[in-house]
C-alpha cells in the first residue's frame, strides 16, 4: 500500500508537469503492482492509462502493454 | 429584392453594381458564403512550410471550421477536421510535433497520424477498452480533401469540386513556366496581418491595378499604370500584370537567382493573380509569393503573406541580405493596402451604399470576382441550400 501511495503521488506530479513518458512508466508500474496482487480489474485500469500515454509519446512499450491488455481480454 | 441585387452584380460591367453591403457585414450572409464560396471550392488554408517535419501538426481555423494539418511519416500532408469523434472535443490547440498518436485531451481516445482510431480507453467500462457498439474502423478522424501546389495547402470541404488540377487548370497552364520547386524564404519571409475587413475586400484590392498610383506612389517612377494589364478568367481567377518588373539588387548589382527556363516575357514581366476564393499569388523571375486569406467572420481576416524562391535559402547564405530586403519591401507595399481594405469595410456599414459602380476600363478583374461570387451564391440559393 505504501508503494502504491508513492506511485500515485508520482503520477500526480507527472500529470502536473505534463510528463507523458513518466506517466506511461508510472501507470505501468502501478498496473504491475495490482496485477501481481491479483487485482485484475484495477490492474487493467492502470495498464490502460499507461498504454494511452505510451501511445501518445510514441514509446516502444506501447506494444507490450497492448499485448498484455489483449491477453487479459481488455483490448482488441 | 436580394436576388435582384445579385443579378445587378452579374450583369455587364458597364451597368453592374458591386456586391451589396450585407455580403461584407451580415453574419448570415457570411455563413452562406462560407458554404458557397469557401467550402465548395479549393481554398488555401496553410503552407507545407508550416509543418516541415514528419509528425508536425498545426491547427487552422478556416472560417470557423477547425482543421488539422499533419505531415505524415511518409512526408505526405493530410488534413482532418480537428474534432474528436467521441464528444467533439478539439484535439490539438497548438502547433506541435506528434511523437506518437493524437490523444484527445478529454477522454483520451487516440488517433494514428493517418487519422485512424487507435485506442478507446475505458470505453467498455474501467480498464475495458472496447465495446461491441464502438467500431474503431468507422470512427477515424474526418478527412478533408486536400491538395498541395507550390507549397500551398488547399482543401475542398464539400468534396464536390473537380480535381484541383482541373479546377486550376487555366492558371497552371498560364504559369507553367513557374512550375518548379519553391523554397520558403525563412522566418522574415512569412508575416501575418490581422485586418478589420471582410476577406473579399483583400481579393478585390489585389486584383486591380487602378489603385496603384494612389496607394503605392513609389511604383509610379518605374511601373506606370499604363504598364499594367488585366488578367481575366471568369469563373476562376483574376488579377493584373506588369511589363516592367524591376528586380531587387544588392550594392554591387547582384540579384537573386531566377527560376529556371523562363521565357523572355519574365525578364521584365510579373503577374499578380487571385485564384478564387482566397489565394492571392505573385510570380516574378526571381521569387514568388502567396497571400492566404483566412476569414474570421464578416469583418475580420487573417492575411498570411509568404515569400518563396528558386533555391534553398539555408544552403545559400550569400542571398540572405537580399531576401531580407525583399521581405521588407513587400511588407511595406502590402501594409500600404491595409487602410483601404479596412476603410472599404467601414464604408459598407453606410446603408446608402449600393454596391458601387465599376470602371469598365479599370475594374474588370474586380467585377469578375464579384460576378463569380454572386453567381455561386445564386446557384446555392437555387439549390435550396442557403
Amino acid at each position: 500500500m505504501v508503494m502504491l501511495d508513492r506511485i500515485e503521488k508520482a503520477i500526480l506530479a507527472a500529470h502536473a508537469a505534463g510528463n507523458g513518458q513518466a506517466m506511461a512508466e508510472l501507470y505501468a508500474e502501478a498496473a504491475q503492482h495490482m496485477l501481481s496482487n491479483g487485482q485484475i480489474e484495477r490492474g487493467c485500469f492502470y495498464l490502460t492509462q499507461g498504454y494511452v500515454f505510451a501511445l501518445e509519446e510514441g514509446l516502444a512499450s506501447a506494444s507490450g502493454i497492448h499485448t498484455r491488455l489483449v491477453e487479459l481480454g481488455h483490448e482488441i | 429584392m436580394i436576388q435582384q441585387a445579385l443579378a445587378m452584380v452579374t450583369g455587364p460591367i458597364e451597368t453592374a453594381r458591386g456586391l451589396p453591403n450585407e455580403h461584407y457585414t451580415d453574419p448570415r450572409v457570411f455563413e452562406e458564403e462560407r458554404k458557397a464560396l469557401l467550402f465548395a471550392n479549393w481554398a488555401a488554408v496553410g503552407i507545407g512550410n508550416d509543418i516541415p517535419q514528419p509528425g508536425d501538426a498545426m491547427p487552422v481555423d478556416f472560417a470557423g471550421m477547425p482543421l488539422l494539418l499533419i505531415r505524415g511519416h511518409d512526408g505526405d500532408i493530410r488534413v482532418f477536421q480537428n474534432t474528436c469523434r467521441h464528444r467533439g472535443m478539439i484535439l490539438i490547440e497548438e502547433k506541435c510535433n506528434l511523437r506518437g498518436t493524437i490523444r484527445c485531451p478529454y477522454h483520451s481516445w487516440c488517433y494514428n497520424i493517418d487519422g485512424s482510431l487507435r485506442a478507446t480507453p475505458h470505453v467498455g467500462g474501467p480498464g475495458m477498452n472496447f465495446d461491441q457498439h464502438i467500431d474503431r474502423k468507422k470512427l477515424g478522424l474526418f478527412a478533408v480533401r486536400s491538395h498541395v501546389w507550390r507549397d500551398i495547402i488547399f482543401v475542398n470541404v464539400s468534396d464536390r469540386a473537380p480535381p484541383f488540377e482541373e479546377y486550376a487548370s487555366e492558371l497552371l497552364h498560364r504559369w507553367k513556366e513557374h512550375c518548379h520547386p519553391v523554397y520558403h524564404g525563412g522566418a522574415s519571409s512569412g508575416f501575418t496581418f490581422d485586418v478589420a475587413c471582410n476577406w473579399k475586400l483583400a481579393v478585390e484590392n489585389f486584383c486591380e491595378s487602378y489603385h496603384l498610383p494612389w496607394i503605392h506612389p513609389g511604383l509610379n517612377s518605374y511601373s506606370r499604370l499604363e504598364d499594367h494589364y488585366h488578367i481575366e478568367k471568369p469563373g476562376r481567377f483574376a488579377g493584373q500584370g506588369t511589363r516592367v518588373y524591376r528586380q531587387i539588387e544588392g550594392e554591387n548589382g547582384e540579384c537573386l537567382p531566377d527560376f529556371e527556363n523562363l521565357s523572355e516575357f519574365w525578364n521584365e514581366g510579373a503577374e499578380y493573380i487571385a485564384l478564387f476564393p482566397n489565394l492571392l499569388m505573385g510570380a516574378q523571375r526571381d521569387h514568388g509569393f502567396a497571400i492566404i486569406l483566412l476569414p474570421q467572420g464578416p469583418g475580420r481576416t487573417i492575411e498570411r503573406n509568404e515569400i518563396y524562391y528558386s533555391f534553398d535559402p539555408a544552403a545559400h547564405p550569400e542571398y540572405r541580405d537580399l531576401i531580407e530586403r525583399n521581405a521588407v519591401q513587400w511588407r511595406s507595399v502590402l501594409e500600404e493596402d491595409i487602410f483601404v481594405i479596412e476603410g472599404m469595410q467601414r464604408g459598407r456599414h453606410g446603408p446608402l451604399f449600393d454596391g458601387g459602380r465599376f470602371s469598365p476600363k479599370m475594374d474588370g478583374p474586380t467585377h469578375i470576382f464579384h460576378s463569380w461570387a454572386a453567381s455561386r451564391i445564386v446557384k446555392q440559393r437555387g439549390n435550396g441550400d442557403a
